[in-house]
């Protein structure tokens, strides 16, 4: 429909005739482009008001109204939607606007209000008319990475201080601006308020780059915007916020035309198309330090006895007293585990900021037991703030932010303790529920099954190691398939699933369970600089909403490995978005629609990948041994009477499978992501055939059959080959490791693809063809959905 | 009287007796093994997937038994019944330590008799477990084994039954009244104490400490059940 509207305009309304004097403008563009692609806006971060005016004008794009020999008042309107105009004063000029011949020519500022296309036509009676098509679309920034294939560039919110700050325009997205010079500049953050009083520009990183905005792909508009000297040295934080503006004005100054990524703009739902917006304080990027090195502060330890069970050692800001409330972090240990095992956790994490528990846990008896002592434990502290430790605690609790983990049985007692406090047989004392941000379990077993030991929509994480000797994920044991638990969550979600790692190298001190190719051992100490990163991580996700802490917790290991891990270490991210919070359109779960041919949001599935079958997560027979009689060969992620469900296939030469996206849902322009979990399928000749990473196209095609492909691997990585493990049968290959991808939207848009994200008809994966290396492979594949990216 | 002191029941202090208990070599505790002993190890493996699988192995050795009675009693977690435990035994005994090594997925229960016994160690090192039996029990006739893996807590009564009559019929027997009478003698009178604390902090910790000293860590923690120890 775009291409329809840009045609029809063209034809019709954009050509100015010869004899016109009529001029309308818009900063930093041609009227060549304004008459044919048009002039691209970036969608505003919110609906412009009066009072809002100064904060957003420089989302605005300015044109200019002329007419040399004007007798007669200009009058200025638009057609076809999302565009309104504002006077550079900050009063709205309701269209049509008459502008008089003595205040021509006239400075106005343009918004888009939607996406979409918009034409302005300024007209004076008898004398002509002149016009510009605005598009306004998702405007993804400057910031990222480039990539060695389509979409070339890689928009990223956290780059570490090891590594480049690239920047990139696509030249088609922007074609209005071919041609034009800009200067780079990497500024401080700031936030709306802070740029409407103050829009000077002061480069950080040591020095502006000048470039051309140059006819061709985004490939051929890479800068190299900072290359030596990052610093991530964000105190408590996680991550120093950039913006990068590019200033076409080449003025030292952020003005309306300029284009700044780090004024971002989210609204409310992804098929609510105009359903206002929020702003969202958000930098262009997010220079991170090394996640596995401690904090600022200088961190204290102290031990309380306080009756059977109440033992708990506390690791905390040394100089706590001069400080506010801070986040409560309380650790369960497992069985046979010794409360004084996580110093490692615990004095990282406190070294942030952090007030960090590790309590006595009754694991022995079983579960019902461990949630007991984390209540108890927890009462026992918040309880008693103003004698323990002489009262040191009091006054610097914040008990609106609270995090539990747990190992292995403590692991899964935690999720018990909430799941009594959420059925009503525990009535919490001194915090509740809502208290409890996230909720995180390493390597935790399954005693209780799908009904007693929930996260329901609570925040839930998990760290597990894939040579757990323990919780070992053994098909034939449901008790030690920890995944399962993961699955069972219906909040946010992650998975950090570590190779080489076994159950007790995220303790100081248990014995060595370790079960897996001796080589691929990475030990104790790099698998806890694995958890301390992916822990602080966690707590800025969910504790401060920290930005680039959801990088870590959702992209490839392979492109962003915090600094301090060994570069051999594999770490598989898993991470979904759900509950109401999220936002999330899903277009298959492969749960609540079990037919093969029809996706759980009612669309259409075709395919001609071979040996399709969906159902539960859960290896039918007790062994990872391949065998076409257990389709599930591998999957641990629930029991036969679980619900958590997917499909699996495989190939052997070129094959599709395609979801069909239904007719109301079309519009995925409010969209962040395309997202889904795969994996490869453990011991299948066709996984064995080929070690290593799988890669695989993706595809959207939008209504007229426009389609845009991407192949997964081009952002590195890929489905990750399972772990080479041996035992539970013959071969080799552990658990089924689902993976999480998720691909911009916008990525689909590069270069002028011509995608139409406001009408996406399918999604379409595409194995073993051209564009791929993998010619065979075996796909476990989860929740295809479009998210929000938060 | 400090009610978190060790008393004997109508007054004489135990605390000798205790001393008698806890000094006993580890050199001087029985050893004998038995068939079902034998890859025990294996068998908890194999029970992973096959729970029923597993065959009863009885404990070797019955080192110490120390009576004892409490002021104030607690509820136990150590079966679905969840009983109040007023009064009781703590144990001794030694095992075949390959059943012994912590996991986190389920663990051959000790029972002595129908009902799980409180583990408070796991003796993997040392081949001695420290155990609580609620409520009167009479050793001479008693059995004392691993039963079929899990966690204590879900066991009820029927299950309980069913492990013993299992083990019975696997062999089990009860120990000789000697052995029994020995036992008894290394533990002394009876024991009163306030609470579950004191229990821990007295008495269990310290025989974990003499016949597991491996898990001295995990005696330093039951010290600090007793607030009197904070």
């Amino acid at each position: 429909m775009v291409s329809a509207l840009i045609a029809v305009a063209f034809a019709g309304v954009l050509a100015s005739p010869a004899w016109s004097q009529v001029d309308v403008t818009a900063a930093f563009s041609d009227d060549a482009t304004e008459a044919t692609t048009g002039v691209f806006v970036t969608p505003p971060v919110a609906p412009v008001t009066t009072a809002n005016f100064a904060r957003l004008r420089t989302s605005m794009r300015p044109i200019t109204v002329d007419s040399p020999a004007a007798a007669m008042p200009v009058v200025v309107d638009s057609s076809g939607g999302p565009i309104e105009v504002w006077r550079t004063d900050g009063t709205r000029a309701t269209l049509p606007l008459s502008i008089d011949p003595g205040a021509l020519p006239a400075q106005l500022l343009v918004n888009a209000r939607f996406h979409g296309t918009s034409t302005l036509t300024a007209t004076e009676s008898g004398a002509g008319s002149d016009s510009i098509l605005f598009r306004s679309g998702p405007f993804p920034g400057l910031a990222g990475r480039e990539l060695a294939a389509f979409p070339f560039f890689e928009q990223v919110a956290a780059i570490q201080e090891n590594d480049i700050v690239q920047t990139a325009i696509d030249p088609v997205r922007h074609a209005d601006r071919i041609g034009q010079t800009y200067d780079v500049y990497i500024v401080k953050h700031r936030s709306a308020d802070q740029w409407a009083v103050d829009n000077i520009l002061f480069d950080e990183s040591g020095g502006i780059e000048t470039a051309v905005v140059t006819a061709g792909g985004v490939q051929d508009n890479v800068v190299d915007a900072w290359t030596t000297g990052l610093s991530g040295a964000a105190g408590t934080g996680l991550g120093v916020a950039y913006d990068v503006v590019y200033d076409f004005g080449m003025d030292g100054t952020l003005d309306p035309g300029d284009l700044v990524d780090g004024v971002k703009y989210a609204d409310a739902g992804v098929a609510a198309f105009d359903s206002g917006g929020v702003d969202i304080d958000e930098a262009g990027f997010y220079i991170v330090h090394d996640l596995t090195q401690p904090g600022p502060f200088a961190t204290q330890t102290e031990t309380e006895f306080g009756g059977s069970f109440l033992s708990q050692r506390y690791v905390f800001p040394a100089n706590i007293a001069n400080m506010g409330k801070l986040p409560f972090i309380q650790i369960s240990h497992g069985n046979g585990h010794v409360f004084t095992w996580y110093a490692y956790l615990q004095e990282h994490l406190a070294s942030y900021g952090y007030i960090v528990s590790s309590h006595a846990n009754d694991t022995m008896p079983g579960i019902n037991a461990a949630s007991t002592t984390t209540l108890t434990n927890m009462e026992y502290f918040l309880g008693n703030l103003d004698t323990i430790e002489g009262g040191i605690f009091e006054g610097h609790v914040d008990t609106s932010r609270i995090m539990w983990i747990g190992h292995s049985r403590g692991g899964e007692g935690i999720l018990r303790a909430y799941d009594r406090i959420v059925e009503g047989s525990y009535t919490p004392v001194n915090f509740d529920a809502e208290n409890l941000v996230v909720l995180s379990s390493i390597a935790p077993t399954d005693f209780l099954g799908p009904f007693q030991s929930l996260p329901y929509g609570k925040n839930y994480h998990m760290i597990y190691g894939s040579a757990d000797g323990d919780v070992s994920g053994t098909p034939s044991n449901n008790i030690a398939q920890a995944l399962h638990l993961l699955d069972r969550g219906t909040g946010f979600r992650n998975l950090t699933y570590v190779h080489g790692a076994d159950h007790n190298d995220f303790n100081c001190c248990g014995f060595n369970d370790f079960q897996g190719p001796p080589a691929t051992q990475i030990g104790r100490d790099e698998a806890q600089r694995v958890a301390k990163a992916a822990y602080l991580a966690l707590a800025k996700r969910y504790f401060e909403d920290n930005v680039p802490a959801k990088d870590y917790l959702w992209r490839q290991y392979e492109t962003l490995k915090p600094i301090g891990v060994a570069p051999t270490t594999t770490v598989v991210n898993m991470y979904k978005e759900d509950g109401p919070e999220a936002d999330t359109f899903v277009i298959d779960d492969f749960q609540s629609q079990p037919a093969t041919n029809i996706s759980s949001s009612g669309g259409a599935v075709s395919f001609d990948v071979t040996n399709l079958v969906e159902g539960i997560l859960d290896d039918g027979d007790g062994s990872f041994s391949w065998t076409t009689n257990d389709p599930m060969n591998g999957m641990t992620y629930g029991r036969s009477n679980d619900s958590t469900a997917g499909v699996v296939f495989d190939y052997s030469s070129a094959a599709f499978l395609e979801f069909e996206i239904v007719a109301p849902r079309r519009d995925l322009s409010r969209g962040q992501f395309l997202s889904f979990r795969a994996c490869q399928g453990t011991r299948h000749p066709n996984t064995t055939a080929r070690l290593g990473d799988l890669t695989f196209d993706v595809t959207l095609r939008d209504g007229i059959g426009t389609t845009s492909t991407i192949s997964i691997g081009v952002y590195g990585g890929g489905l990750e080959e399972p772990y080479q493990r041996t035992g539970a049968g013959i071969g080799a290959g552990w658990q089924n490791e689902f993976e999480t991808i998720r691909i911009r939207l916008t990525d689909f848009e590069a270069n002028g693809s011509g995608i139409d994200l406001t009408d996406i008809e399918a999604v379409r994966f595409e194995f073993g063809g051209p564009s791929s290396d993998d010619a065979v492979g075996r796909i476990g594949l989860d929740d295809v959905e479009i998210n929000r990216g938060r | 009287m400090n009610t978190n002191d060790p008393r004997r029941i109508g007054g004489a202090v135990t605390a000798i007796a205790l001393g008698v208990a806890i000094g006993i070599s580890l050199a001087v505790l029985g050893t004998t093994e038995t068939a079902h002993a034998q890859n025990a190890q294996g068998a908890v493996a194999q029970a992973e997937s096959n729970p029923s699988a597993f065959t009863a192995v009885p404990v070797q050795n019955l080192v110490v038994a120390q009576r004892f009675v409490l002021d104030e009693s607690y509820e136990s977690d150590w079966s679905k019944e969840r009983p109040e435990v007023k009064q009781g035994t703590v144990i001794v005994v030694r095992t075949d330590k390959s059943l012994l090594r912590p996991r986190q997925s389920a663990m051959p229960i000790l029972y002595v008799n129908d009902r799980p016994a409180e583990q408070t160690n796991f003796g993997h090192e040392s081949g001695c477990l420290v155990a609580i039996v609620a409520g009167e029990v009479d050793l001479r006739s008693a059995r004392i084994f691993h039963g079929t893996p899990g966690t204590a807590e879900s066991v009820d009564a029927a299950e309980g039954r069913a492990e013993l009559e299992a083990a019975t019929a696997a062999g089990a027997k009860a120990f000789p009244e000697a052995r029994v009478t020995k036992a008894l003698d290394r533990g002394g009178e009876p024991i009163r104490l306030a609470d579950r604390g004191a229990l821990y902090a007295q008495v269990v910790a310290k025989l974990i400490e003499r016949f597991s000293p491996q898990e001295a860590e995990r005696a330093e923690l039951y010290r600090g059940f007793d607030p009197a120890n904070r």
